[in-house]
């Protein structure tokens, strides 16, 4: 295992955790043991839950990453950029997905935009060998935007809240990682 | 995956500038997911990434995969460019992000179009939209449209601001806490539609279909709704009319039967009379009827006189200018008839020969309408009032009177726009060139271009779309009588099982919110409530369950608009770009739903592909033989189709009757009337069998017995026989809801306002030309210019009460006192409204002194934070690596966002212009005509009280 894959595949966990609410399994997933105590260590409390918990977890992530209202922090970098979906970043991203032959997969991902911070942490994942430049791209341009979502979620605490203070650690470290090219 | 060698990576990879604790943390969890550990990979399926190989449609290299050197070709094409430089629809403003290339000479290099309708009001524009990297940069006027000739006014302009606004609804939402608490979470599709499945197939063992109501605002997919709705069996379908436009409707159905909307020909007209309307901002069909009004002034010469209790862009862009009193529109055209009659400047000939009235009784009727008693009533000038109708008459027939909400809104609406209808019959220019017209069908002629076959219409009765104590509002048309029903559901006279909204926002823009909030919120009186909606406004956030819908840039329609040109058009709406997320349209929704109820609903709603349906609708569009493309591609390329050879609906009365028409028919030596098989189908005139007018008489009825006697709930049959158009009795429930309504024109004061205080007023409403009624304040770029919306009061009012500009009072409304009179059995009273509404006022002349002016569209407290004037939540604050934390960053909005009102609700504090306004319905009473079942949003007297 190389740094590189490790990282990739907190990308994809961290990726999946942005673009859909904890469901039974994914909960499960995370309160293992080994799990658990690696999140813990990053911040990110776990918690179990009781009759109605997993709703009520549905509504936190809601109101942190969806909530059509304001005062919600959508991390979906046109928003954060331009305050409207479709900006230049959007159109950016799907350049850089093209340049690798790749393609978001609306269903895979919920149909959340492409520029969307799961589908960006996902993307930097899958490029890490087929193109390495765009996850360099990635990393040092195009990620800057979504500190200022993450932060407001972390004030509002909770288990997103832990997740966002992570996720801001980890964004600041792929903003200083660079893949090798190989030219 | 191929994968790095660890070697290389850890003597190239630059390590993090944090704690080299943390990267280790990362390493460590990173480790443990790649083996497997805690599942935590992706949601797919494990360890397949979502970002997946692209498919042919998007992938150049179809059978192999790109090489480096051409990967990076790609690449290198945006590398480096900054977001901004090449942000389109974003204005060169001052500041340091401002643009440095403006205009972008590149910015329409490699674009599509795609020509579409409008949908921001109900003037449906044809529009075009600019195309470029699978998103909108620009929407602009379609010129082949051939009522809106390529013109598109500010709301459309914003088209931008609606599609891609930060705050869109896009995924189904269900609400987790109690209603009304805010508190929601995403839902699939699927747990949606099998929801709202079981909901309605409650409903269908209920055994009462009609307890599933649908409540449409602003629907132009009228033929997917009324599938719905018939697949299922309800005639619960609800709708605005009355809050919109029943009185004027049910005026020209008195007079003409065929058409409640009248067109006039204002091209070709010499003298438009325009009775409260606000063509130039928002009168339904705003933009192709102003521009032929413009075009009748300057290339025709026509004069544009105006009478308005404000002073609207219309009325301050007309020739003449006139503030009647409230309500008393009727009374100046009445004068007006007076003068025209007594003074014989009458058409004489259409009198005698095309209306049904003799001219002596129609002389002793108008009698005592002189215009001196038009100023004591109404406050304009008798002088005036006689000048205006000599010159009317004089330009006749090129002359046609206009109306709408001005005289309509009124709880005497019925009776002002039947009055202001007559001055046409008057001076004979009703159906002719540069009078005034009407069409057979509103836009497209639906016999020509039919919808695809859907479910024929249930029998079952609805109380909430036919209340009883409505004469007129059912008979002829279905336009119901919305304002009425939360009050139906608050007295139990009806209750709700299903409640599906639609692109509606009645909290906000039906009268009296109190009772619109309690009742929404009220599980006993809706069980449950769906709400289907673009953006998550008032009436989504009263809801149990949220549908994200499509903007009018990502659906389908066939649409059209009242035809100015007097000939029916077809134009097409198709989506310009993919929907965002998981937003869907109702031609979408409503088949999955009916799929899952089953049963007899799924076989009734018509399943077909949405391409293959709006083919088939437009399928009779003719193109020319040697045209190498299908009636679908000439839409597609043209976006709108009017007939050529088509002539203008001009006296359609005076069509002579075939040989075929005849075969069979009676005529009536008496009245001259041709009836086949006992309906009517012509009248008999010098020269020979013409079609007549679609009324019984078969000519414009000024004398209506058919409202008289609907009033009274007697049968109609031999009358709605001989008009053969429209028309119909009224269902027996209404019985014991009988009403007197005069046969003739006249006019009907207002108890309330004969004796107001000194410290009342009537309070008005209007509409800007940059908002619709509920749906615009989220546009950016119409709420900064307008977002506020104090008080209009005339300055000898102020001066009386003490005010000056940018004081607040405090207003109270009061219920209708004419209304209690004539429908008691609904229980509205006459007292005060019990909410009131502290609101700042703005001083100016262009108001009438008895009247208060509050327009509305504005005040939202839900809808987007550009509708709340709120930038974000301040309390966050603070600066994150360059970005707001506070707002998402908009060089428009968080920047510029100018008019926040940090006032905190002190009036003291308030700074004129800031702020989201305020609700005018807060203390607006559910008022409604009874005839027609009209809102009255101009009629209510309020007390003013000055509290700074």
């Amino acid at each position: 295992m190389n740094e590189a894959e490790s990282l990739a595949a907190v990308a994809r966990l961290f990726g999946d955790l942005l673009l859909a609410e904890l469901d039974e399994t994914r909960l499960q997933g995370l309160l293992e043991p080994r799990a658990r105590v690696a999140l813990a260590a990053l911040g990110i409390d776990v918690p179990e839950v009781r009759d109605g918990g997993l709703d009520e977890l549905a509504a936190d992530y809601h109101a942190a990453f969806l909530q059509p209202r304001g005062g919600g922090a959508p991390p979906v970098g046109s928003l954060w950029t331009e305050g409207r979906y479709e900006g230049a970043l959007t159109v950016r991203l799907r350049e850089l997905a093209k340049s690798a032959a790749l393609e978001v997969d609306p269903d895979a991902v919920r149909d959340a935009p492409v520029d969307h911070l799961g589908n960006v942490l996902h993307l930097w994942a899958a490029c890490i060998d087929r193109a390495p430049w765009v996850s360099n791209e990635l990393a040092a341009e195009h990620l800057a935007w979504a500190d200022a979502p993450l932060a407001r979620v972390e004030d509002a605490g909770g288990f997103y809240g832990g997740l966002a203070g992570a996720l801001r650690a980890f964004l600041n470290e792929l903003s200083v990682t660079r893949i090798p090219t190989g030219s | 995956m191929t994968s790095i060698e660890p070697d290389v990576v850890s003597s190239e990879m630059r390590t993090a500038t944090g704690p080299v604790s943390t990267r280790r943390r990362f390493l460590k969890l990173g480790a443990l997911l790649s083996a497997g550990v805690a599942g935590c990979s992706s949601s797919k399926k494990a360890n397949e990434p979502l970002v997946d190989p692209a498919d042919e449609s998007v992938n150049e290299w179809k059978d192999r995969p790109p090489t480096v050197q051409e990967s990076l070709g790609v690449w290198k094409k945006g590398v480096g460019v900054p977001y901004e430089a090449s942000a389109p629809g974003v204005c060169a403003l001052p500041g340091p992000g401002r643009k440095q290339r403006f205009p972008d000479p590149e910015k329409y290099a490699d674009v599509e179009t795609v020509h579409s309708m409008c949908q921001l009001c109900s003037t449906v524009c044809g529009i075009t939209g600019i195309v470029k990297d699978g998103r909108i940069i620009k929407v602009e006027g379609n010129p082949a449209d051939p009522n809106s000739r390529g013109k598109l006014c500010a709301r459309g302009q914003a088209a931008l601001n609606h599609q891609y606004h930060p705050e869109r609804l896009l995924y189904p939402l269900k609400r987790v806490g109690p209603r009304g608490s805010g508190k929601w979470k995403r839902i699939t599709w699927d747990e949606a539609y099998d929801e709202v499945a079981a909901k309605l197939r409650e409903v269908q063992l209920s055994g009462k279909p009609e307890e599933f109501a649908f409540h449409q605002g602003r629907s132009r997919t009228k033929d997917a709704v009324a599938n719905f709705l018939r697949a299922f069996g309800t005639n619960t379908h609800l709708n605005h009319r009355g809050l919109c436009s029943a009185a004027r409707r049910a005026a020209n159905l008195t007079s003409l039967f065929e058409s409640d909307w009248d067109l006039g020909d204002y091209p070709n007209s010499k003298y438009i009379l325009n009775f409260g309307s606000n063509m130039f901002e928002a009168h339904q069909g705003h933009v192709a009827g102003a521009q032929r009004v413009q075009r009748g002034r300057f290339e025709n010469g026509a004069k544009f006189v105006t009478f308005d209790v404000r002073m609207s862009n219309t009325a301050g862009n007309s020739d003449e200018f006139f503030m009647p009193s409230p309500g008393t529109d009727g009374a100046v055209a009445l004068g007006m008839a007076h003068t025209i009659l007594s003074e014989d400047l009458y058409d004489a000939e259409f009198l005698e020969e095309w209306t049904n009235v003799s001219i002596d009784d129609l002389k002793s009727e108008m009698r005592e309408y002189t215009p001196e008693w038009a100023e004591s009533v109404s406050t304009v000038p008798a002088e005036d009032i006689a000048r205006i109708a000599r010159e009317f008459a004089a330009a006749a027939p090129q002359a046609t009177t206009m109306c709408n909400r001005g005289s309509s809104a009124h709880v005497n609406g019925y009776w002002n726009d039947r009055a202001i209808v007559l001055l046409n019959a008057l001076v004979g220019s009703v159906g002719k060139p540069g009078g005034f017209c009407w069409m057979f069908t509103g836009g497209y002629d639906k016999k020509r271009f039919p919808s695809p076959k859907g479910p024929s219409k249930p029998k079952t009765p609805s109380i909430l779309a036919d209340p009883p104590e409505f004469a007129l509002s059912n008979v002829w048309n279905t336009m119901k009588v919305g304002e009425i029903v939360y009050w139906y559901l608050k007295t139990k006279r009806a209750r709700i099982q299903v409640y599906m909204t639609y692109n509606i926002d009645s909290p906000l823009t039906w009268p009296e919110t109190e009772v619109t909030r309690s009742v929404m919120l009220d599980e006993e009186a809706i069980g449950y409530h769906v709400c289907i909606n673009p953006f998550f406004n008032e009436t989504a956030s009263m809801a149990d369950l949220v549908l994200p819908w499509t903007t009018y840039m990502e659906r389908w329609d066939v649409d059209a608009r009242g035809a100015y040109n007097l000939k029916p058009y077809l134009s097409m709406r198709r989506p310009m770009v993919d929907a965002l997320g998981e937003a869907k349209d109702v031609r979408e929704i409503f088949p999955e739903i009916a799929r899952r109820v089953g049963g007899s609903m799924a076989a009734a709603y018509p399943m077909q592909d949405m391409p293959e349906y709006m083919a088939e609708w437009v399928k009779n569009v003719p193109v020319a033989e040697d045209a190498d493309e299908t009636p679908m591609q000439y839409m597609e390329r043209v976006g709108a189709y009017e007939d050529p050879d088509q002539r203008p609906y001009y006296t359609p009365y005076l069509k002579p009757l075939t040989e075929a028409d005849l075969e069979g028919a009676v005529l009536d030596e008496e009245t001259g009337i041709w009836t086949k098989d006992g309906k009517g189908v012509g009248i008999e005139r010098e020269g020979g069998a013409v079609l007549g007018f679609r009324t019984p008489s078969r000519r414009f009825e000024i004398y209506s017995e058919f409202v008289q006697r609907t009033g009274r709930n007697q049968d109609t049959k031999d009358l709605t026989a001989l008009a053969n158009s429209k028309g119909k009795n009224r269902p027996a429930y209404h019985k014991g809801n009988e009403y007197d309504i005069y046969p003739w024109p006249k006019y009907s004061p207002i108890d309330e306002h004969q004796d107001m205080g000194d410290d009342q007023l009537v309070m008005t409403s209007f509409k800007w030309n940059v908002h619709n009624h509920g749906r615009t304040a989220n546009l950016k770029w119409c709420s900064e210019i307008v977002h506020s919306n104090p008080a209009w009061i005339h300055p000898d009012t102020a001066k009386r009460m003490g005010l000056k500009d940018g004081d607040f009072v405090e207003l109270t409304g009061h219920r209708s006192l004419y209304l209690a009179k004539l429908t008691p059995n609904l229980g509205l009273g006459s007292g005060e409204i019990e909410k009131r509404l502290r609101i700042a006022v703005w001083v100016t002349p262009a108001v009438h002194p008895r009247a208060l002016a509050i327009s509305n569209s504005l005040g939202h407290w839900e809808y987007t934070s550009v509708a709340k004037a709120k930038k974000g939540n301040q309390s966050v604050g603070g600066e994150s690596a360059g970005m707001d934390r506070a707002g998402f960053r908009d060089p428009d909005w968080e920047r510029n966002m100018w008019w926040e009102d940090r006032s905190g609700g002190d009036p003291k504090k308030w700074v004129k212009n800031r702020g989201n306004g305020w609700v005018q319905n807060t203390v607006l009473p559910i008022a409604a005509d009874p005839i027609s079942g009209q809102q009255a949003f101009h009629s209510t007297v309020v007390t003013v009280r000055k509290i700074t």
